[in-house]
């Protein structure tokens, strides 16, 4: 979201950026460190609040019963320090970006996140891709019809995709298309073990992700096709186009080359800020789906008091999150730079 | 008329020969087989890790010294004969000669010496006690390892199973710290299968050993370990042919019978012999009203405990009198003080015991722990608090994530009743003395005596019991033992219970060794699909 | 403000809304009535089909439990849980998005910064973190739910906050030597009341799925039973009894739904309201 600045000024909107502007967008720049930097203390404190460390963990997975191994664990975690000193180890490790390992998998962060973000990716890049188009058709066709049935029917459809967590809507799916109708497979990421030809693979993955991309994307084709039909609905309310509908034409072209303009500013910012709740979504749907993402192991992670690594996927989640919105901004700063300055 | 008589009796033993072949399979090679991981690992180490996961993954890499079929009669496996002196302090083990390690060195008894005096011996927490009497390991040549003891140790011969007593790689572990050893993530055994492939997130592959000391085993090709997390998705998997295995109880168990009933599966509860695990409702003993044996015991009396074995465990297992599993028949015994579910009584004993409902109603407040492991602790919880409530016990129920409760119970002791389990293991002296023996309570160290109890005639009992060797000597300790905790009750004992495995029918000789599922699989053969 | 409620209960899906929401605290209020001994009574057979057996009119549970009396039941604990957070969340959003838009500046900068910072951590991961640290009760569950919400408020305040600050009645209350408090409170903050209430009605809405979602994975509050806890419960047993998840499932889904309407219908009266002024 676009920050205070206090200068009126106007520039056409697709020039290049304007002396305002760029100072805009250097400052947002310049920020954002700050900002990781209060979220990585943020982390570190509510994280520290816990009863109970990771070394209870592992001691009881190990059902060992010996005392001095727990503490010589504690000393080896370095958990027996002041939290001043933790604090400012962690800021500094952050800051070489060296995440650590995590206790209770005996491997490193970084190698534990590298392996499960890409499948977290792939669902809610596809997720939200699926939300964008379908989105985008539906808020088309509601709009062309409004006040129809049509038009009905997709606003309570949309409002019901809205309302329907998750997690229930993925045992729903699970329920008829597993269950029932044995079309799919109810979860997991991949079947094929041993040499297949990349062809097959890619197939099986594909048809692992419907599901769990339909069950995390839904929420969100709900919010497009609003958007898209009240942007599009903007559009026809302007005179030309209703004297044009009046007179029996369709401007189709023309309604949708002014719906761009008008939609895509926010449908780009909404995308900037649902990566953070996109995240959330993965957790519950990576949780019914078996799904061997990133969402997943963060839960486990908390659960197993493994701060190293909680605090390697929050980070990470965050970084992902600011990255997202600052090239949001810039997009946005470029398409409309007055909106900046306001 | 003869060869009309002769043609149909060779036709009849034809008919006859095709017949018991049918029944009687022989093993066919080749094929993989799918068993469902319910949480992935953090490692393939079972020497230093009881969880499931890492036992049922290791138990195919790694070999043990010995096998125990399903009436716990000891077979040949790494050791071909052993030998125990007659004063049960000596165990000679004779090993086999020929036994690699996946990474082509020779398997010698150097190994079983740092396997036990450092390997599993002081970290496995299971039969870490056992093992602690062990002095030293000799070594007198490569194929002989011989156990010095303090004592003798009658239980140390039970407690062998690959997935617990792990023979690990000396070249590889000594001098190295046994927890951070990279090999725990790549795992180099003597057993059956060797580690292949580890997908973070979805599955471990392991694949025949070709080097294997049994001849013509395994029969598998290949063994896949699919993370499923979610209960309803294994059983799916499992149902729909997905997976072959799904085991330990970890499909919902209000639907595994339906699963069982199916023509392609089959349910079975053999193969958990060194399970043996009784869920108990334990006490806090340092606690001023329910330190008392009579409160207690009054409790005792509002507990239904078959309904909880009806409709928590889904009718897998039998009611428990003691924490002491049945199926461990040699120590195993009922006649033991026992506390009809009578809920008039409960309130009877309690008014005797000088605790009257008061003004409100209500007798006395209790918190109730439970152990986050699946589900069926936080319902026992639940119901026990809706049984307490009716007799006048406010009774709130707090949950907790496993570091905070490992914390609650045994460090910080803010507790006052806990829904809990004790795996027994294949002998009382492995499993259940670690629990009520006065010596181990150590606060700070998890599941030691978590009760605190202290009855020196219960030491005595266990302590003669673990040391002794005559079966008929060692049953009589235990009973009394079980007596007295019958009479004291730190525990409230609920439920002995039967995991159970759910396997399609393709797969055979799954579950003909006392460990199950947790042993090596050399002899499990798949029919083709 | 009556010709907001005249515009509302023309709109036909904000009376859709409002009529189950009357549903939804109609079973809030006769929870208690109708089953004065809680919903943790074991009243029957377990896993009895809605119909099945006369007592449980909406079946029973892995426990034999009345799925009914939990409807009921739960439906206080949603309620709460929803408005309580929501409210929280309003206090400490108003609060920040005020003072922010109003001083501008430094401070404006800082408090940004900060809301920043909470906004970037994935608000359902952030709300696992805290409601695991600090053991699972109601009041943790609702403080957890409050953290996650309000940046998205006081963002939202903020640009009201700005926009109002430079009209003339600020100006003129200024003139006349009105303490900033006073301003903020009587001049600037009626005057956003629209924006807040149509986000407070979303607000609650998002705040009862996010109390499904921790109950689902188990992060509830063990001693009381809300939709999301039957939800939970009911997971483990889908194939004996999809009903146990469906039936407040679609408990939660409704409320929603009404919650969500209602915002709409808000929003359309309101700020044809303001379009008039």
């Amino acid at each position: 979201m676009p920050t205070s600045g206090s200068r009126r000024a106007e520039t056409a909107p697709g020039t290049t950026l304007s002396a305002p502007a760029l100072r805009y967008m250097l400052r947002r720049l310049a920020q954002a460190p700050l900002v990781l930097l209060i979220v990585v203390i943020l982390q570190f404190f509510i994280l520290h609040l816990a009863p109970g460390d990771v070394a209870d963990v592992i001691a009881g997975e190990a059902q060992s019963a010996d005392p001095q191994f727990v503490k010589k664990l504690r000393a080896d975690l370095g958990l027996d320090q002041p939290m001043v000193m933790q604090l400012g180890l962690h800021i500094w490790r952050m800051l070489r970006l060296d995440l650590g390992n995590a206790h209770s998998l005996g491997a490193p962060v970084m190698e534990l996140i590298a392996d499960r973000l890409p499948a977290t990716l792939l669902l809610m890049v596809c997720a939200i891709t699926l939300a964008f188009f379908a989105g985008a058709a539906l808020g088309m066709l509601a709009a062309l019809r409004a006040g129809s049935l049509l038009d009905m029917v997709i606003s309570v459809l949309a409002l019901l995709f809205y309302a329907t967590p998750a997690f229930l809507l993925g045992i729903g799916l699970i329920l008829i298309f597993t269950v029932q109708l044995n079309w799919l497979p109810m979860s997991g990421m991949s079947a094929v073990y041993g040499d297949a030809s990349w062809w097959t693979h890619s197939l099986d993955v594909a048809r692992h992700l419907v599901m769990p991309m339909v069950a995390l994307g839904l929420f969100y084709v709900a919010i497009y096709t609003r958007l898209m039909r009240s942007a599009v609905l903007e559009v026809i309310h302007q005179d030309y186009i209703r004297t044009a509908r009046a007179k029996g034409l369709l401007p189709l072209r023309i309604i949708w080359v002014h719906t761009a303009r008008n939609a895509v500013l926010p449908m780009v910012t909404m995308l900037g800020l649902q990566v953070g709740s996109l995240l959330g979504g993965a957790i519950l749907v990576e949780t019914v789906f078996g799904w061997p993402g990133i969402g997943r192991l963060a839960f486990e992670a908390v659960f197993r008091r493994d701060v190293p690594l909680v605090m390697g996927i929050l980070f990470f989640s965050s970084l992902l999150v600011l990255a997202v919105s600052l090239l949001i901004d810039l997009i946005y700063t470029r398409l409309d730079p007055r909106i900046v300055l306001r | 008329m003869l060869s009309r008589i002769l043609s149909t009796a060779v036709a009849a033993m034809l008919a006859g020969a095709v017949a018991l072949s049918a029944h009687a399979q022989a093993p066919v090679a080749g094929g993989a087989l799918t068993i469902a991981l319910p949480t992935e690992p953090t490692h393939l180490n079972s020497a230093i890790d009881t969880t499931q996961q890492v036992k049922v993954v290791a138990g195919k890499i790694f070999s043990g010294l010995v096998k125990y079929d399903l009436n716990m009669n000891m077979q040949p496996d790494l050791a071909t004969s052993w030998n125990v002196a007659p004063d049960g302090r000596t165990i000679t083990f004779n090993l086999r000669r020929g036994v690699k390690w996946h990474d082509g060195r020779d398997f010698t008894s150097a190994d079983v010496a740092y396997s036990i005096m450092k390997g599993f011996g002081p970290n496995n927490g299971l039969v870490r006690s056992t093992f602690s009497n062990v002095e030293a390991v000799l070594t007198p040549d490569p194929h002989t390892a011989v156990l010095v003891m303090r004592q003798p140790a009658a239980a140390l011969l039970n407690a062998l199973p690959v997935a617990t007593a792990t023979i690990l790689p000396a070249h590889i572990y000594d001098n190295t710290d046994i927890r951070t050893n990279p090999a725990n993530l790549k795992p180099i055994g003597t057993g059956p299968f060797r580690f292949v492939e580890w997908r973070r997130g979805s599955a471990i592959v392991v694949e025949k050993n070709p080097n294997y000391y049994e001849p013509g085993k395994p029969y598998l090709d290949r063994i896949v370990f699919r993370v499923i997390p979610d209960t309803q998705s294994r059983g799916a998997a499992v149902e729909s042919g997905e997976v072959d295995i799904v085991f330990h109880s970890t499909a919902a168990a209000a639907d595994a019978r339906r699963l069982g009933r199916l023509p392609n599966l089959q349910l079975t509860t053999d193969g958990y012999y060194f399970d043996s695990t009784v869920a108990f409702m334990e006490f806090n003993m340092a606690h001023p009203i329910l330190g008392k044996a009579e409160v207690r015991r009054a409790l005792a009396h509002a507990i239904d405990r078959k309904f909880i074995l009806d409709n928590i465990w889904m009718g897998f297992g039998k009611v428990a009198t003691s924490p002491i599993h049945y199926g461990l028949k040699q120590a195993y015994t009922d006649d033991v003080p026992q506390y009809p579910f009578d809920m008039r009584r409960a309130e009877q004993l309690l008014d005797e015991a000088d605790y009257k409902r008061g003004a409100d109603g209500t007798r006395f407040k209790m918190t109730i722990d439970f152990v986050p492991f699946g589900d069926q602790y936080a319902k026992t919880a639940q119901y026990v608090r809706q049984q307490l409530n009716q007799i006048g016990v406010q009774a709130d129920v707090r949950t907790s994530d496993f570091a905070t409760w490992v914390r609650r119970i045994w460090t910080q002791r803010d507790w006052m009743v806990n829904m809990s389990a004790i795996t027994n293991a294949s002998d009382p002296s492995i499993g259940v003395q670690r629990a009520y023996w006065s010596k181990n309570i150590v606060v700070g160290t998890p599941f030691t005596n978590s009760t605190h109890f202290r009855n020196a005639d219960l030491d005595r009992y266990f302590e003669q019991a673990s040391m002794v060797n005559d079966p008929a000597v060692r049953r009589r300790h235990f009973v009394g033992a079980q007596r007295i905790l019958a009479t004291e009750l730190p525990v409230i004992p609920l439920v002995a219970i039967n995991q159970f495995t759910i396997v399609n029918r393709r797969v055979h000789n799954h579950s003909n060794l006392a460990d199950g599922v947790y042993s090596g699989y050399a002899d499990v053969w798949v029919t083709a699909r | 403000m009556p010709v907001v409620l005249r515009r509302l209960i023309r709109n036909p899906m904000a009376l859709v809304g409002l009529a189950i929401l009357f549903l939804v605290v109609a079973m809030a209020v006769s929870g208690p009535l109708l089953y004065p001994q809680g919903p943790w009574n074991m009243i029957g057979k377990p896993f009895a089909w809605p119909g099945e057996m006369p007592a449980a009119p909406l079946g029973t549970d892995a426990l034999g439990r009345d799925i009914l009396a939990g409807i009921l039941h739960g439906s206080r604990v949603s309620l709460l849980i929803g408005l309580a957070a929501t409210a929280a969340a309003l206090v400490i959003g108003v609060t920040i998005g005020a003072v922010s838009g109003y001083f501008g500046g430094l401070i404006d900068d800082a408090l940004m910064r900060f809301t920043d910072a909470v906004q970037t951590i994935p608000p359902f991961l952030l709300a696992i973190v805290i409601v695991v640290i600090v053991e699972p009760t109601v009041t943790t569950i609702i403080l957890a739910i409050a953290v996650i919400s309000w940046p998205g408020l006081a963002r939202l305040v903020r640009a009201e906050v700005l926009r109002l600050r430079e009209s003339e009645f600020v100006a003129s209350c200024k003139l006349i030597g009105m303490g900033d408090a006073r301003i903020i409170l009587t001049q600037v903050l009626p005057n956003c009341m629209a924006p807040i209430i149509v986000s407070a009605s979303i607000m609650v809405a998002s705040a009862i799925l996010t109390e499904a979602g921790l109950s689902f994975l188990g992060l509830g509050d063990p001693n009381v039973i809300s939709w999301g806890t039957m939800v939970g419960m009911g997971r483990s047993d889908l194939r004996t009894g999809w009903y146990l998840v469906v039936i407040p499932g679609s408990a939660i889904m409704l409320a929603v739904l009404a919650l969500n309407l209602l915002g709409d219908g808000l929003n359309d009266a309101l700020n044809t309201r303001l379009h008039r002024t």
